[in-house]
């Protein structure tokens, strides 16, 4: 790698790539990975088949480089192809479909993947319950169909426009929207049977969610989109 | 679209833009990941990307070298004199042995060796070879267990004969029953049955004068033949390349997962992984 690599756009990397610059990809795949390892980790629910799948992504990516066409951005596809991998890491393991809260929080933010925007000054207790509310939002999550909990991740989290992620699932803006809607609203009856929210949406026609709870809730704003300002 | 789309009759469609679900948005933004990779991942990925890029330079380094046998392979295999003996319902192939990948194809060569493979047939059509000087191989055969048998000294040819059995080149039922006569005996004549390809030069995508062609057709979906093979083998599942064809195989009478990853224009890159997909055995790219 060379500095002259980091001059590179994304576009030019993976033109020198699959002209063989040896390095290229590297440099390319890096700038990304941390993103894109935020997608698979919260897409498949764990350490484990999020880094299998960011593997294997990174495998396919670097050997399917000659079939990228330019009618997407470099990260649209390289998000298209971890997606991909994780959600069909995902669906080899539903069995895992009625997944518990995790009680293992603690190893879980060790990994960086539950506690990992937590406030280090903030006291212990609000640390906790805090902790505590994002494993139960984890939990819910990981119980929704992979193709709502994919569009979740990548709309709600990760704060990519609509029109991007329909590109990165192959799929129209209209799915997207209809995948993030319903998948929304499981959420909110999966979270009102926890106790986590109370305020939240009209019932669930899939899930009646008879009781409202106010045991906890929050108010927070939508995520702000990364890596630059997004529509 | 999948069945999590739909909405069942006089269920509640909720709205994307909906006011209620701004505090799930809310709690979704606040459960996203902002660490970067965890080291041990980090490592695991360069040190994969190392191997990719090792892969790469070997690959390039083997067009290189296949660029300079085409210059003389011609000639080689016009000396070769190898004969394609078929049996009733198997074949077999009979190469020189050690000849390793120089079976390179060559349109030249395939015209000069079809001569002399149609003066053999004349002259009684026999193995015309000193017995020791070839061994026999059966590339893209089943075994007992419907998995193809690959070996690692030639890969690349076994990989193409397989691509070949799978696109029907030549037929699964052809490959099962290997052969019907041993090269070895060479002094018990075998009579080859002429099949209409015969009269093309070329046999089962191997050129008539016996050299192994290294073009085969993409292979892009499991066959039919395959599938029941490929269920019973769930053990060895391999590294479950998104977009790629895994098949169950032997590898040296081994057990292992035969990944066909999705061709190019030129050419497709064959893989023998390990049933656990940890380990990368043997690899190919075998041009169309």
């Amino acid at each position: 790698m060379t500095a002259a690599h980091e001059e590179l756009d994304d576009t030019e990397l993976l033109a020198a790539h699959r002209a063989g610059d040896p390095d290229a990809f590297g440099v390319l795949f890096t700038r990304h990975r941390d993103r894109l390892w935020a997608v698979a980790l919260r897409t498949t629910g764990n350490p484990e088949d999020a880094a299998d799948a960011l593997q294997e992504a990174m495998i396919s990516a670097f050997r399917r480089a000659v079939d990228f066409r330019g009618d997407a951005l470099v990260t649209t596809w390289l998000h298209r192809i971890v997606v991909n991998a994780s959600l069909d890491r995902l669906r080899r393991n539903k069995v895992r479909a009625a997944q518990p809260l995790p009680d293992d929080l603690e190893e879980y933010a060790g990994r960086g993947a539950v506690l990992a925007t937590e406030d280090s000054d903030a006291d212990p207790e609000a640390r906790a319950l805090q902790a505590d509310r994002k494993g139960t939002v984890l939990a819910a999550l990981d119980r929704l169909p992979p193709d709502q909990k994919a569009a979740l991740v990548l709309v709600d989290m990760e704060g990519y426009p609509v029109e991007e992620v329909a590109r990165m699932l192959d799929c129209p803006t209209g799915t997207v929207k209809s995948r993030c809607a319903r998948g929304r609203a499981r959420l909110a009856g999966l979270l009102r049977e926890s106790g986590l929210t109370g305020t939240t949406g009209p019932p669930d026609a899939s899930d009646p969610g008879p009781q409202q709870t106010t045991q906890q809730t929050t108010q927070q704003q939508k995520p702000e989109p990364r890596g630059g300002a997004r529509t | 679209m999948t069945d999590d789309d739909q909405t069942a009759p006089g269920e509640h469609e909720p709205s994307f833009d909906d006011p209620a679900y701004d505090e799930i948005r809310g709690l979704l933004a606040d459960a996203r990941v902002s660490e970067p990779v965890p080291t041990d991942v980090a490592a695991r990925l360069d040190a994969t990307l190392a191997a990719l890029k090792d892969q790469a330079r070997t690959h390039q380094d083997r067009s290189s070298v296949v660029s300079l046998r085409r210059r003389t392979v011609g000639r080689v295999l016009a000396a070769a004199a190898a004969v394609v003996l078929i049996g009733a319902g198997g074949f077999s192939i009979v190469r020189n042995a050690g000849d390793g990948s120089s079976n390179a194809d060559s349109a030249a060569a395939g015209s000069a060796a079809d001569q002399q493979a149609q003066s053999d047939a004349g002259s009684g059509g026999a193995e015309k070879s000193a017995p020791n000087a070839h061994e026999p191989i059966v590339p893209g055969a089943l075994d007992a267990i419907g998995q193809t048998s690959l070996r690692s000294a030639h890969f690349a040819q076994d990989a193409a004969a397989t691509m070949r059995a799978l696109s029907g080149t030549i037929t699964l039922d052809q490959a099962r029953t290997p052969t019907a006569a041993s090269p070895s005996s060479s002094d018990a004549p075998v009579a080859p049955s002429v099949t209409p390809s015969d009269t093309t030069g070329t046999r089962g995508g191997y050129l008539a004068n016996g050299s192994a062609a290294l073009t085969a057709p993409p292979v892009t979906s499991t066959p039919g033949d395959f599938v029941s093979a490929t269920k019973a083998a769930t053990g060895c599942a391999g590294p479950g390349l998104p977009g790629a064809v895994t098949l169950p195989a032997t590898l040296d009478g081994v057990p292992v997962a035969l990944v066909f990853h999705p061709p190019t224009t030129t050419a497709q890159l064959v893989e023998a992984w390990s049933c656990d997909g940890t380990k990368l055995l043997a690899s190919a790219s075998v041009p169309h």
